[in-house]
């Protein structure tokens, strides 16, 4: 997919004027949300299972060094190759090469958000070879030509009407159909894909370094397909997806799916150690593992931005996050979006392309209570819009807002006198509870992004200074 | 890029040098589950979860009954060709109904397989790849057959039981293959089997 990132802004209020895209949006993200709630109050100590995951992604980073070593050592003594790419390039080289040099014809792919960051499926078919995405949802997408919004709902910004219409045209089903019929549709064609695809290409969720074991997470089954049938597996993986040892999966495993779907447990997680071993009745001849770096060394550099590398893509952020909500995954311009998106491709993209995302959040903090590995997301997008400003990177007006800020902030006459002049402007700003600025220039064009509640009418400090005697 | 190449850019980019010690990783915590280590207890909990994510349990008491049950759900299903794994108790369960079995196994409706033990806090089966992939997946109709002592509290103690001989392929199963992708309607069966059936005997 292009990468959009520098123009949130026309994404976004494209976006916002989607009464299709909104519904679907509000629908999903607010289903997502209660299940999880559900499912963490099930598991009681769900709070010291977060501390505990983000404690060992923590201490896992700190010496990936010594766990890729681990990783590596294991996997090859169980027969696996393992392939190092060092950008997504390189990395598509590798598997395109694999594919062609193994007669693959047709690829089974499931879903993986790495895939989609190096371009994979563009790179496949230039060289000759059918990618075929297999899970329902980015099948939807591939026969769209669309791309994922969500993490884990990666066609969750289409309603079923669009989705009936689609399989209507492409691939012949009723124009009534209803979702079953459309899963059967999807069921029959995708089964013929498993059983010609010669190679199957997942991501990981996890790989765990004392074993080399993998484990993926999914409902539907097609990635036990892709990993059972065709001859040769392929995963790849991202430098952080390591946990040192299998006693941690479980609980991994556990926050994941809760926070994912607000399920106790996902329908299916594959844990799986090299590849067909003698006397199996069947499974792939050959696994290979591809670890990519793609920017992620030079995140895992930075002491500041380290810990985004914890993350496990649950996609609770996003759920939770009032941006993401109304504006969906799109407007950020690239695979990764919501509050993990705007911290972590100014990681992988450089500031400059991305500036613009660390702004798209109220900072209302929802994202980093609801992160099942406590990534401080609110206080790491301060971070980029800490230092879009220090590199000049930041919209002109929003540079000399802060420093005009830093100014009369320390200056406690100024603040006073601005506090209350602020608030008689906004009086006469006020409709009906928010702030409509059509005809003060600047202002205006701030406010049309965002609803401004009017200030209260008494400032704390002033109330503060009456000894609260006076709440009106 | 090559191994040494690519850590040792990992390696730089944490201050690390080549030999450089490596801390203690925190303690392991495994979640709690709230279930004793009763029998009783674990099959009534396991039995609760199975159901709850849309499983179909059917208790035995005898070998002779599991079959019946068996025989009986593949009336039910109208299956007209099975794969069957050849560990023992399937074997024991389905020899006298001389089923037939799909010679291709993208044909058959059912399969059926044991376990290597279900898991009570999720509602889960655990299947290996040591007996085969295909018939825990290829088929719409998912048929197990499992003796009640084979349940454990949670999939750690699961793990356990494989010490460090892991099989090339552990899948944790809990329920029918569903997806919600089209407006978060929940469907079964869209690439996995869309009904469970395990006959608990004992
Ligand atoms: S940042 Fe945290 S909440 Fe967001 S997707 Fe990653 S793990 Fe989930």
């Amino acid at each position: 997919m292009e990468i959009t990132t520098s123009r949130f802004k026309e994404n976004a209020s494209g976006a916002l004027g989607d009464s299709n895209l909104q519904a679907a949006m509000r629908r999903a993200t607010g289903s997502f949300l209660s299940r999880r709630s559900a499912a963490v109050a099930d598991q009681g100590d769900f709070e010291a299972l977060r501390a505990y995951c983000g404690a060992v992604k923590a201490h896992t980073l700190e010496y990936l060094d010594h766990y890729l070593e681990q990783l590596v050592d294991r996997v090859e003594a169980l027969g696996g190759t393992v392939h190092f790419a060092a950008d997504g390039e390189e990395a598509v080289r590798i598997v395109t090469d694999l594919a062609v040099a193994n007669g693959v014809r047709t690829v089974a792919k499931s879903k993986s958000m790495l895939s989609e960051e190096i371009h994979l499926n563009e790179a496949l078919e230039a060289a000759g070879v059918c990618p075929v995405e297999t899970d329902l949802g980015e099948y939807i997408l591939q026969i769209d030509g669309d791309f994922p919004s969500h993490i884990i709902g990666p066609a969750l910004h289409k309603t079923k009407e669009q989705i009936t219409q689609l399989f209507h045209e492409k691939l012949g089903t009723a124009a009534d159909a209803t979702v079953s019929e459309l899963t059967a549709a999807a069921r029959r064609i995708l089964r013929r894909s498993f059983l010609e695809a010669d190679m199957g290409v997942t991501g990981v969720n996890f790989a765990v370094a004392e074993t080399g074991t993998i484990a993926l997470v999914e409902n539907e089954g097609n990635i036990r397909f892709s990993t059972s049938l065709p001859r040769i597996h392929l995963a790849m993986m991202g430098i952080e997806k390591i946990v040192p040892r299998m006693r941690d999966l479980p609980a991994f495993l556990n926050v994941l799916t809760r926070s994912a779907t607000g399920q106790k447990a996902s329908s299916y997680i594959s844990i799986l150690t090299g590849s067909r071993r003698a006397g199996e009745p069947d499974g792939p001849e050959a696994f290979h593992l591809l670890i990519v770096d793609n920017g992620r060394s030079s995140v895992l550099a930075d002491p500041k931005l380290r810990d985004v590398l914890r993350c496990i893509r649950c996609g609770a952020c996003l759920n939770s996050c009032p941006v993401y909500q109304q504006v969906g995954g799109h407007a950020y311009g690239w695979v990764y979006s919501g509050p993990i998106g705007a911290v972590l491709d100014p990681g992988l993209l450089g500031l400059e392309e991305t500036q613009m995302l660390p702004h798209a959040s109220s900072l209302c903090g929802a994202c980093g209570e609801v992160c099942p590995v406590k990534i401080p997301l609110p206080e790491l997008l301060v971070e980029h819009r800490r230092r879009a400003v220090e590199r000049g990177l930041a919209p002109r007006t929003e540079r000399l807002g802060i420093g005009a800020y830093a100014f009369i902030a320390s200056r406690p006459i100024l603040w006073n006198s601005g506090t209350t002049g602020g608030r008689v402007a906004a009086r006469l700003l006020d409709r009906g509870g928010s702030l409509k600025a059509g005809w003060v220039p600047g202002l205006a064009s701030w406010l049309k992004e965002r609803d401004f509640p009017a200030p209260a009418r008494r400032s704390f400090r002033e109330l503060w200074r009456r000894g609260l005697k006076d709440r009106a | 890029m090559n191994r040494d190449a690519f850590i040792g850019r990992v390696r730089q980019a944490l201050g690390r040098a080549p030999g450089d010690p490596v801390a203690a990783p925190p303690q392991p915590y495994i979640p709690e589950v709230p279930v004793s280590a009763d029998s009783g207890e674990l099959v009534a909990r396991f039995g609760a979860e199975f159901e709850g994510v849309g499983g179909q349990l059917h208790r035995a008491e005898s070998v002779e009954e599991a079959r019946e049950i068996l025989d009986r759900l593949l009336r039910e299903h109208q299956v007209a060709s099975v794969l069957i794994t050849d560990e023992p108790l399937v074997q024991v369960v389905t020899e006298p109904l001389a089923l037939k079995e799909a010679e291709d196994p993208a044909d058959a409706d059912a399969g059926i397989t044991g376990a290597v033990c279900g898991v009570a806090a999720t509602g889960s089966l655990v299947l290996s790849s040591g007996v085969g992939r295909r018939p825990s997946l290829m088929p719409l109709v998912h048929l197990v057959v499992l003796e009640s002592s084979a349940i454990v509290a949670d999939l750690h103690t699961a793990l356990e039981r494989f010490g460090g001989d892991l099989p090339s392929g552990l899948v944790q199963a809990t329920g029918p293959s569903r997806t919600a992708d089209i407006e978060q309607t929940l469907t079964t069966g869209v690439h996995g089997p869309g009904s469970v059936q395990l006959i608990l005997l004992g």
